[in-house]
């Protein structure tokens, strides 16, 4: 466990080595929530409404939603799929060190960073909008943290998913673009999942930013258990998939490259 | 010319290379298409509880959607790679490789890597466009001619742009931040310049154009001229400025760094 545990401190000092690009990610994040803000301002003072959102509905679901964005890792690491691609797994699988919770822990060292980081800079943002900002009280935080959790390992095994693709398809590169936007609109973070409707309203991807801006937001009542059961099954068939993925993948694996 | 030749040539090898693996270069294309898929979603969404944002009613909102793709994609399947690799081609030593060759250094270190998936990703912003265009029923006189025109001087602006930002480098050397907030303000094309507060606007508008490379091919299809002169000027003024301090920044570098080949 030590050595996963250096992993992950060692992943936490590396993204304090370069600051200047820290910052600039962090800041980055500031950018996407500027331009929601002054848009839905603007359509919101020509007496316009979309759903049953207010302005400040929209802008506090703005404000979880692209701060989950910016921290879940959706992508994992592209390096494991770089490593399977490359044959540098073969590293790996000749030492006593597992492929798969190294990446948990180094991923586990960054979001720890990222969130720092996101929050660092969202939380004076949040201050200098305070009048849009709808404050969660204690409750609907705590519900909201918990759906933030599992959100968490849904997004971490999604993105070992897709980089455990490189098994099969060589260079899962590819689909990262196509998976990126996706997970952007269906998981929640163009636009809130209920203005879009059903069916998009009810795939398990609302769990990575839609359902947690609204738990923060006070607006999940009664069916709170029901929804987080849903959750924790969809991470259980994620993980599932991940760990089948990982077993047949390396049957498959043939250590080309260097 | 022989810039240009080499762009070509550049695209055609860039195509073998990147159709390698079949499979994963169609997902790449549609993956570029998202971006303008997805924001004609997003704006459709709110066009379905309001008429305009801004003054600016949806078919002229579409337009702005498919325009800022358009000039988007095609700068970065001309020169996107290229600009955000300048940084690291200075860390690591490899600017003589094109100070030595018989082209302009900066343009061709700007276009060395061009990007097929992103260019074969156009038409879905192309198609966004006409969309947008018929739901305007706007046709003034040689408006579609002026159109391609700007474009084209967006596209200009835009490279010179990343150019201009490079130069940096040569003093900074690690500076791949830097394109990273070009690229999220950027995104902006895609709003009409109208929502931004005055302060907004003009830094947008006015001292890093993105606001303008797609607004303004818009508002002159819809037969609004206001913005064109100092859209006009933008590419005299970068080209002036690049010429002068090309020269200037590249005695800065210092060609320290080892060149190595790394992956693409």
């Amino acid at each position: 466990m030590t050595k996963y545990l250096t992993a992950a401190k060692n992943e936490i000092k590396l993204n304090f080595r370069y600051r200047f690009n820290l910052l600039a990610f962090s800041t980055g994040l500031l950018f996407p929530l500027l331009g929601y803000v002054f848009l839905w301002k603007t359509a919101y003072s020509g007496g316009g409404r979309v759903g049953e959102y207010s302005l400040n509905g929209l802008f506090t679901y703005y404000f979880w939603a692209l701060f989950l964005d910016y921290t879940l890792p959706v992508f994992a690491y592209g390096d494991m799929a770089w490593n399977i691609k490359s044959g540098g797994l073969t590293l790996f699988l000749v030492r006593p060190f597992s492929f798969l919770f190294y990446y948990v822990s180094i991923i586990a060292g960054g979001t720890l960073v990222w969130a720092t980081v996101n929050l660092a800079v969202l939380v004076p943002f949040g201050m200098v909008f305070a009048r849009y900002f709808i404050f969660p009280g204690l409750t609907d935080f705590l519900v909201g943290f918990l759906f933030t959790a599992i959100g968490y390992f849904l997004a971490l095994l999604l993105g070992f998913v897709i980089n455990l693709l490189a098994f099969y398809l060589g260079d899962p590169s590819g689909f990262r673009g196509l998976y990126g936007w996706g997970m952007m609109l269906l998981g929640g973070s163009i636009i809130p999942l209920d203005l879009l409707g059903f069916p998009l309203d009810r795939l398990p991807f609302r769990f990575l930013y839609f359902i947690p801006a609204k738990a923060f937001m006070g607006e999940i009542r009664g069916d709170i258990l029901g929804l987080l059961f849903e959750d924790v099954l969809w991470a259980s068939i994620s993980l599932f998939l991940v760990l089948l993925l990982w077993k047949r993948g390396l049957r498959k694996y043939e250590a080309y490259g260097g | 010319m022989s810039l240009l030749m080499y762009v070509l040539k550049a695209i055609l090898i860039r195509f073998r290379r990147e159709s390698v693996f079949r499979g994963s270069f169609l997902l790449r294309i549609l993956g570029k298409a998202s971006y303008v898929i997805v924001y004609y979603i997003f704006f459709d969404v709110i066009f379905g509880s309001m008429e305009g944002i801004g003054g600016w009613d949806r078919g002229s909102v579409f337009m702005l959607v498919g325009t800022s793709g358009l000039v988007l994609g095609l700068s970065q399947s001309l020169f996107g790679r290229g600009a955000v690799g300048l940084s690291e081609l200075v860390r690591r030593g490899g600017v003589e490789m094109f100070l030595t060759r018989p082209l302009p250094a900066g343009l061709f270190m700007l276009f060395r890597e061009p990007s097929i998936s992103d260019l074969l990703s156009l038409p879905v912003s192309l198609m966004v466009l006409i969309h947008g265009m018929q739901m305007t029923h706007a046709r003034p006189p040689g408006s579609c001619f002026l159109f391609v025109l700007l474009i084209l001087v967006s596209v200009t602006i835009y490279s010179q742009l990343h150019l201009f930002l490079g130069l940096f480098a040569f003093k900074f050397v690690r500076l791949s931040a830097i394109f990273w907030w070009l690229s999220d303000f950027s995104d902006y094309a895609r709003y009409p310049y109208r929502i931004f507060p005055m302060a907004f606007r003009i830094i947008f508008l006015y001292i890093i154009p993105v606001l303008a490379l797609s607004n303004v091919p818009v508002m002159v299809y819809l037969g609004d001229y206001s913005l064109v002169a100092p859209f006009l000027a933008f590419p005299m003024f970068f080209a002036f400025l690049l010429r002068f301090l090309f020269p200037r920044a590249l005695r800065w570098y210092e060609g320290t760094g080892t060149y190595e080949l790394v992956e693409g």
